[in-house]
């Protein structure tokens, strides 16, 4: 009987892992070509004679790109590390500080500033791009950090992330603080934020993730090459001369790297925050 | 009353950030943009009072009727593709055989921590009609490629799947999750009443996901019709308007041509408000109705 059922398996085993390995390829593959582009000679690049496998390695194309003085690349980097960082510092600290007493006291109005910060999903940035470019420019942040840090730290998902795990926690921890005395910062401090961590890190990561991908808001508040982040720095390969489309590859790979690494080397704190902040969400 | 309000001073003191970051910058942007809509606005002039002369204006713009039609389709469209691969996905991935799942699972969530910008290069790239490596693959089994972005027709779907692309591992993750909360007994039963594994799929497995996926699709719909990068950088709304999103005629109105029309944008961006407040509620009541 066992035996049988393991011989039956096997067919239904090599489908099951056709569809899997095929996906991972469809997935995979377009990384693998940008890539590959922006690593072979230029004259190779722009042929219908398409070498899955180029016959020639070229660092050329990062040469090229990063000693271009049209597109100053490393302050490209710069910019978007200090927008993405920027932002999840504000969306962490924010979302932390506030998860404790609405998911936890009996705060009177805690549901009013609950949904207020809920609802907030349904205006993501590019429902209101006039209104954030009015507030922006009328805040004099036009082409500054803050004008693009702070519209970027305005993320639920994050809150969510907290909120939810807080709200998890056994509520034993924090009342035996409160009857031993502890007022609401030394809980905070000692009690929930410690308990806590492991989703911090996710909101952190989510947050960090989201801001350095994002194109919209510093597209609209940026205005010139000093202040660029690679997502937009990226797009600006198209409108200069004598760019072609290897070198805008390059750029694309400088800009997902780094992601990609972040998210390698911590994908189960990306994974729970994902489906923490979807919970209830 | 009072007093309860008194003994949490603290309490509100640590809410207080999080409420004014996102009252000014997410609530008062959107009153700004409602109060702009009636206005003839240009640039930050904010104008004569026009009432729904804006509404009325891009309501009658048959240029904008098609990109709300393409904002539904593209929404539409990416849900069912995605929906559909990712619980397939998430379903196989979670059979008790499968070996280096984490494996699969990184891979397939790779492009939802890939920016937009880089995404629509590289498909762009593989799009390309004479260099795109699509066509040459479809080519070797004898098939000829379409011009994806070039050809009206075809360019929102060319769209559509690179936003699957992007997409799929993102709910495949939430769904995996809520799959594992399925209690085994119940496939246990199933299997001792003589279900195939197909057949305890649409009776156990999809009956059980209906809540996730009532919250995926709400997700869904808040995040695809937004999309802006990908199809602002694969198409800038083109070809002749065939992919032209709300999102992208909001964007063109307001910066693009020198047209600096302020008001019409923000009427068309409380549009595009209006449809995801309505879809929200609608897919908000069904979660709750049945979960």
């Amino acid at each position: 009987m066992n035996h049988k059922m393991k011989i039956s398996r096997v067919p239904s085993q090599i489908a099951l892992y056709t569809i899997l390995i095929v996906s991972a390829l469809v997935i995979a593959f377009p990384y693998y070509w940008m890539v590959i582009t922006t690593l072979k000679p230029s004259d190779q690049v722009y042929t219908s004679d398409i070498q899955l496998i180029p016959k020639e390695i070229s660092l050329e194309s990062y040469r090229v790109a990063l000693s271009d003085k049209q597109l100053p690349i490393g302050r490209f980097f710069v910019n978007s590390v200090i927008i993405a960082v920027g932002s999840t510092c504000i969306t962490v600290v924010t979302a932390t500080l506030a998860a404790y007493p609405l998911a936890r006291r009996h705060v009177p109005g805690g549901k009013i500033a609950y949904f207020l910060i809920v609802a907030t999903m349904m205006v993501p940035g590019e429902v209101v791009l006039i209104g954030i470019f009015m507030l922006v420019n009328s805040l004099k942040m036009g082409n500054t950090y803050q004008g693009m840090i702070m519209p970027l730290s305005v993320n639920a998902v994050i809150f969510l992330v907290v909120y939810n795990y807080v709200t998890e926690l056994p509520k034993e921890m924090d009342e035996a603080a409160l009857v031993d005395g502890a007022n609401i910062w030394q809980i905070l401090w000692e009690v929930i934020i410690p308990l806590s961590r492991p989703a911090i890190y996710s909101g952190a990561l989510l947050s960090f993730l989201s801001a350095w991908q994002n194109f919209t808001i510093p597209y609209l508040v940026a205005q010139n090459n000093s202040m660029y982040p690679l997502a937009v720095g990226a797009i600006l390969t198209e409108s200069t001369l004598y760019i072609t489309m290897q070198e805008t590859l390059t750029v694309s790979t400088i800009l997902t790297i780094p992601t990609l690494l972040v998210f390698i080397l911590t994908q189960r704190f990306v994974f729970t925050g994902i489906t923490t902040g979807a919970i209830k969400g | 009353m009072m007093r309860t309000i008194w003994r949490e001073r603290a309490s509100y003191l640590l809410i207080m950030p999080i409420v004014v970051l996102y009252l000014v910058f997410s609530i008062y942007p959107i009153i700004n943009t409602f109060q702009m809509s009636f206005y003839d606005a240009k640039i930050v002039k904010l104008g004569p009072f026009v009432g729904f002369k804006n509404y009325a204006g891009i309501v009658s713009d048959p240029y904008f009727r098609q990109a709300f039609t393409n904002s539904i389709t593209f929404t539409a469209g990416s849900i069912i593709i995605i929906l559909v691969v990712s619980t397939v996905l998430s379903v196989l991935l979670n059979a008790p055989t499968v070996r280096f799942r984490t494996f699969f699972k990184v891979i397939y969530f790779l492009p939802v921590v890939t920016s937009f910008v880089a995404t629509s290069y590289i498909w762009k790239w593989m799009y390309d009609p004479v260099f795109g490596v699509v066509n040459t693959f479809l080519g070797l089994l004898g098939i000829q490629g379409p011009e994806w972005l070039s050809d009206p027709d075809i360019a929102l779907l060319s769209l559509v799947l690179v936003n699957a692309w992007k997409w799929t591992g993102y709910f495949m993750v939430i769904i995996m999750a809520n799959l594992q909360l399925i209690e085994p007994e119940l496939y246990e039963a199933a299997a001792i009443d003589g279900a195939s594994s197909l057949h305890q799929f649409f009776r156990v497995t999809l009956p059980l996901l209906r809540g996730t996926l009532g919250l995926c699709v709400l997700l869904c719909i808040v995040n695809f019709l937004r999309t802006f990068s990908l199809v602002f950088v694969m198409t800038r709304g083109g070809p002749a308007g065939a992919t032209e999103m709300i999102t992208t005629f909001v964007y063109m109105q307001a910066f693009g041509t020198g047209r600096m029309a302020f008001g019409l944008s923000a009427a068309a961006s409380m549009l595009l408000f209006a449809l995801i407040m309505v879809f929200t509620l609608i897919s908000n009541r069904l979660i709750v109705r049945r979960g």
